[in-house]
């Protein structure tokens, strides 16, 4: 069973895996890419959510699902996870690829082509120079080229001249935003009362087209993003994926599981297991993008002496609601389902955050009652009056202050065990402090009660295990080129590479850096 | 659109559960003889080399045709059926589950036994996904259950044969959902798992038949195994090879298997033997149960749609029964029992209210009760606000009660 060696070789699919790829085949090299997932995300319906829910009648069907989906998820995570056309993709991640969250830690990750983009919330943001220190002046420099080329691919918008224009950094090559619904508009115009405090707002900048581009219909407000853009007017990594599959030079195999990284002779040998029985396949360079978490165990089980747990960073997050009494009484319009604005907090005393402000127009009012205080009965009358008043927030904290750890067991299975840094609760109460009379300002009320701190793991942002080092010192982290230095011709192209995870949108980051990782390769040739 | 499943033996005990429950997410076509109630036929035959154009246009499909008499087709054929079927869905890269037996095993005491444990070595090694059921009970009393049923309701004792064989049963609604699942996992190819529930002896099996199902309990008389053997024997000369010993020796020679790590990949939980034995009965509880929820908490009627989709998601959810205490507490003491804490317990009486309300925020019919009308003026609100009020404070006087009702029951 002797496969010819590839020269290139990515694994999985996703936002990194597919940039990566498309870099190298637009380079002219040979690329076989390999993805664990065969299912598909399945789309809502046309049409926008507030005529879908008066008319659909099997509407259930997608939110729900036929088998109960919706019900059965676990609470305290994100609605988009309890969404039922994503469950094929989100299903059994954690088992294909042998993860096992430990102190409440939630695994996320996806398997199908598209990955975790399938349903992303499509913030973007380009890390700083001092964010990329360790990429050096030529790594910097090659990450604008590659920032420009993966922006321009995706297509996004949000793109305003206000105080997160600078920290977004990603104007250049962006669209203006898609237009406010009416709460955001009402934040928006005072925003000026904001000037000379922490708090600072602007336009989110989203991976969403504000203009038609070839395959995709421009953003029409339906609404229905959480569900899934039936316009494809949000960016996904599967729209790539669909790319890829045409293109002459690449290989896409799907329904892959990489099991094990093996040396062999100068190239490697993996051994995957497919819906056909066991698989080997043979490469010299080997991509690894299946997910920070798979990425992260393949390399540490293929290290001769691996680390005996390397720390793992992730954004602490936590979410509230803001209600504009205001608007109170005010008929609903269209809206975008996504960020419309966003904020950062910068104050001496507390740490860096980074949040969102959403529509609650797309989300089902039982998701909010699910935390009313009171029981249903009396909650349900008053919050459907409140909710077209009300915004949804999200915040993230910079990727410093959680310490999970990750290691092997001797089965050779990943065991990821939760950890926050020391002081985070007040951290996060400070914040709570600083936000509620700063959005006053605008005209907005912190529910009481509402602001809840994410658990473990479900921001998904999960960075920083085989981190780029200038100087890699130990046998897990990369050098500039993304290559582990223990691995000579594996790299790490996902968030498993990425030096440090600031509090910021940090897809484009990876997907940026998988581009430059993979230009830099196909410069050098397979060799 | 719906993705379109082959399903060869539709019309067979499992078959029928099987169709049921992939409607309407899959298409269902029937590859067999006979027509199959709301599916389309497509010609086919065990005994008869296997046509790979009866394929075209599957995205799926599941096995479960089987002589299980182990005379009536040629052990060899079946084999061919299933090598050649396994080869046909993987070369046109479409998922195929294929159904066998905890008792498949090369050294079975029956040929079925013996040609499952071949169909698994030919056509795992192609990719298939192989679900192993324990004693599948439940639904339209055919097969082996079937026979079951029809002995409890002519024995005046029922027999507890010594030594105590252990029988795994797992409801068919249970199997089907597992095979449905196994479809859409593709990284367990070329596995089989074992879908069966928790050991339990044959005699007290039997017993929760005639309790749960028949309503009829009976006394157990202890039946020693060797004599009970000699007497099939001479049966199966009289009555045909439906209670022949060999059957009798699959019963009572079940290797048993921990299929907890199996379920678990496929996601299914099993229902309660209890609940899975009294279909009938628990679904008219959940529907009532249902509706209650819908007046205390939406103050309307549910309707016949959101009621029946509640009947079918708690099972789905691993919850088969209504709850004995909330059906007893009277509607308005209902908003009393949903606090915040009480419905992280899945189950639990508040759950059940969460489930009810994303169910009926789904429908058209009732997602009015989740919106507000064009323009609502200030003074709707206020009313709002004091209808809040008014029933936050009857459900906190009424809590303590019901929390003494709901206790008492539990």
């Amino acid at each position: 069973m002797s496969e010819a060696v590839d020269d290139f070789l990515v694994v999985g699919a996703g936002p990194a895996g597919t940039s990566a790829a498309l870099a190298l085949a637009e380079a002219g090299c040979r690329v076989r890419l390999v993805d664990a997932g065969t299912a598909r995300i399945s789309l809502p319906p046309p049409g926008d959510f507030a005529s879908l829910r008066a008319a659909d009648a099997v509407q259930w069907m997608w939110q729900i699902g036929a088998a109960y989906t919706a019900l059965a998820a676990r609470p305290g995570t994100s609605p988009k996870l309890r969404v039922p056309g994503f469950r094929s993709i989100f299903d059994g991640y954690a088992e294909a690829n042998r993860i096992v969250g430990e102190d409440g830690f939630h695994v996320v990750g996806a398997l199908a082509a598209g990955g975790l983009s399938n349903a992303w919330g499509c913030g973007v943001a380009a890390f700083d120079d001092e964010e990329l220190d360790e990429l050096g002046v030529a790594g910097r420099a090659q990450m604008r080229t590659s920032y420009a080329r993966v922006a321009t691919r995706m297509g996004i918008s949000g793109a305003s001249d206000d105080a997160l224009t600078s920290l977004a950094g990603v104007d250049e090559w962006a669209e203006p935003g898609v237009e406010l619904d009416a709460l955001h508009a009402r934040l928006w115009a005072r925003r000026e009362r904001l000037a000379h405090g922490p708090l600072r707002l602007g336009r989110a900048r989203v991976a969403v087209i504000t203009r038609p581009r070839a395959g995709r219909e421009a953003c029409d407000l339906s609404g229905m993003c959480l569900w899934g853009c039936a316009r494809r007017a949000t960016w996904s990594a599967a729209l790539d994926a669909d790319a890829l599959a045409g293109h002459p030079g690449v290989r896409l195999d799907a329904g892959h599981v990489v099991e094990r990284l093996l040396r062999d002779g100068d190239a490697w040998r993996l051994e995957c297991s497919t819906r056909d029985g066991p698989r080997v396949l043979r490469a010299r360079r080997v991509l690894l993008a299946a997910g920070t978490l798979a990425s992260t165990r393949l390399a540490l089980a293929a290290l001769a002496s691996p680390p005996r747990e390397v720390r793992m960073l992730s954004n602490p997050m936590a979410a509230f609601l803001l209600l504009l009494p205001a608007a109170l009484g005010e008929p609903r319009g269209r809206a975008f389902g996504l960020a419309q604005l966003a904020f950062a907090i910068e104050d001496a005393r507390l740490p860096r955050a980074f949040g969102n402000l959403f529509s609650t127009a797309g989300l089902p009012l039982s998701e909010f009652l699910e935390h009313a205080p009171v029981s249903r009965a009396a909650a349900l009358p008053l919050f459907r009056r409140l909710l077209p008043a009300t915004v949804v927030a999200n915040m993230f904290l910079p990727g410093e202050w959680s310490s999970h750890r990750v290691a092997l067991d001797a089965e050779g299975a990943l065991h990821v065990r939760a950890g926050f840094a020391e002081g985070l609760d007040g951290a996060l109460a400070g914040l709570r402090g600083l936000l509620a009379p700063s959005l006053r300002r605008l005209g907005a009320w912190m529910l009481p009660g509402s602001f809840v701190a994410g658990v473990p793991g479900a921001d998904i942002h999960y960075a920083a295990t085989l981190p780029i080092r200038a100087h890699p010192g130990a046998a897990h982290e990369c050098d500039v080129d993304g290559q582990v230095a223990g691995l000579p011709g594996v790299y790490a192209v996902d968030g498993a590479s990425l030096p440090v995870l600031p509090a910021k949108a940090h897809t484009l980051s990876l997907m940026a850096n998988a581009d430059r990782i993979a230009r830099g390769l196909a410069g050098r040739g397979a060799g | 659109m719906s993705r379109v499943l082959a399903v060869t033996g539709a019309n067979g005990y499992i078959g029928r559960a099987l169709v049921g429950r992939a409607r309407p997410a899959w298409q269902v076509v029937a590859l067999g003889r006979r027509a199959v109630p709301g599916c389309t036929l497509r010609a086919c035959a065990l005994d008869a080399p296997f046509d790979p154009a009866v394929l075209e246009g599957v995205d799926a499909v599941v096995h479960l045709a089987a002589d299980t008499t182990g005379t009536s087709v040629a052990a060899g054929s079946e084999v061919a059926f299933a090598t050649a079927l396994a080869a046909a869905a993987q070369a046109r890269g479409i998922p195929l589950v294929v159904a066998s037996s905890q008792v498949a095993s090369p050294s079975a005491p029956s040929a079925y036994g013996r040609t499952k444990a071949a169909i698994e070595a030919a056509v795992l090694p192609l990719g298939a996904i192989v679900i192993r059921p324990g004693l599948v009970y439940g639904g339209e009393p055919r097969g082996l259950f079937g026979m079951l049923v029809t002995a409890c309701r002519r024995l005046p004792v029922l027999p507890d044969l010594r030594p105590r064989p252990a029988v795994q049963p797992v409801h068919v609604d249970d199997v089907a959902d597992a095979m449905l699942a196994a479809l859409d996992r593709p990284w367990l190819r070329g596995r089989a798992l074992a879908v069966a529930g928790r050991p339990l002896a044959f005699g007290a099996f039997l017993e929760a038949i005639a309790r749960h199902r028949l309503h009829r309990p009976r006394p157990r008389m202890p039946v020693p195994i060797a004599p009970l053997r000699l007497a099939l024997a001479l049966a199966s000369r009289l009555l045909g090879p439906a209670l022949s010993p060999a059957r009798l020796d699959s019963l009572v020679r079940i290797p048993q298997v921990d299929a907890r790590d199996d379920l678990a990949q496929l996601g299914i939980v099993l229902r309660p033997l209890e609940a899975g034995l009294t279909p009938g009965r628990a679904r008219r509880a959940l529907l009532a149960e249902g509706d209650r929820l819908a007046h205390a908490f939406l103050r309307r009627p549910a309707g016949g749609a959101v009621l029946r989709r509640y009947a079918r998601a708690l099972p789905a959810l691993g919850i088969a029964d209504a709850d004995a205490a909330l059906a007893r507490l009277p509607c308005i003491a209902l908003p009393a029992i949903d606090t915040p804490r009480a419905r992280q317990r899945v189950g639990a009486a508040a759950w059940r209210v969460g489930v009810l309300l994303r169910l009926a925020e789904a429908d058209p019919r009732l997602s009015s009760a989740f919106l507000v009308g064009e323009r609502a003026g200030l003074a709707r609100f206020a009313l709002d606000v004091l209808r809040a009020v008014q029933f936050e404070i009857a459900a906190r006087l009424l809590r303590p009660w019901a929390r003494r009702r709901l206790g008492e029951s539990s």
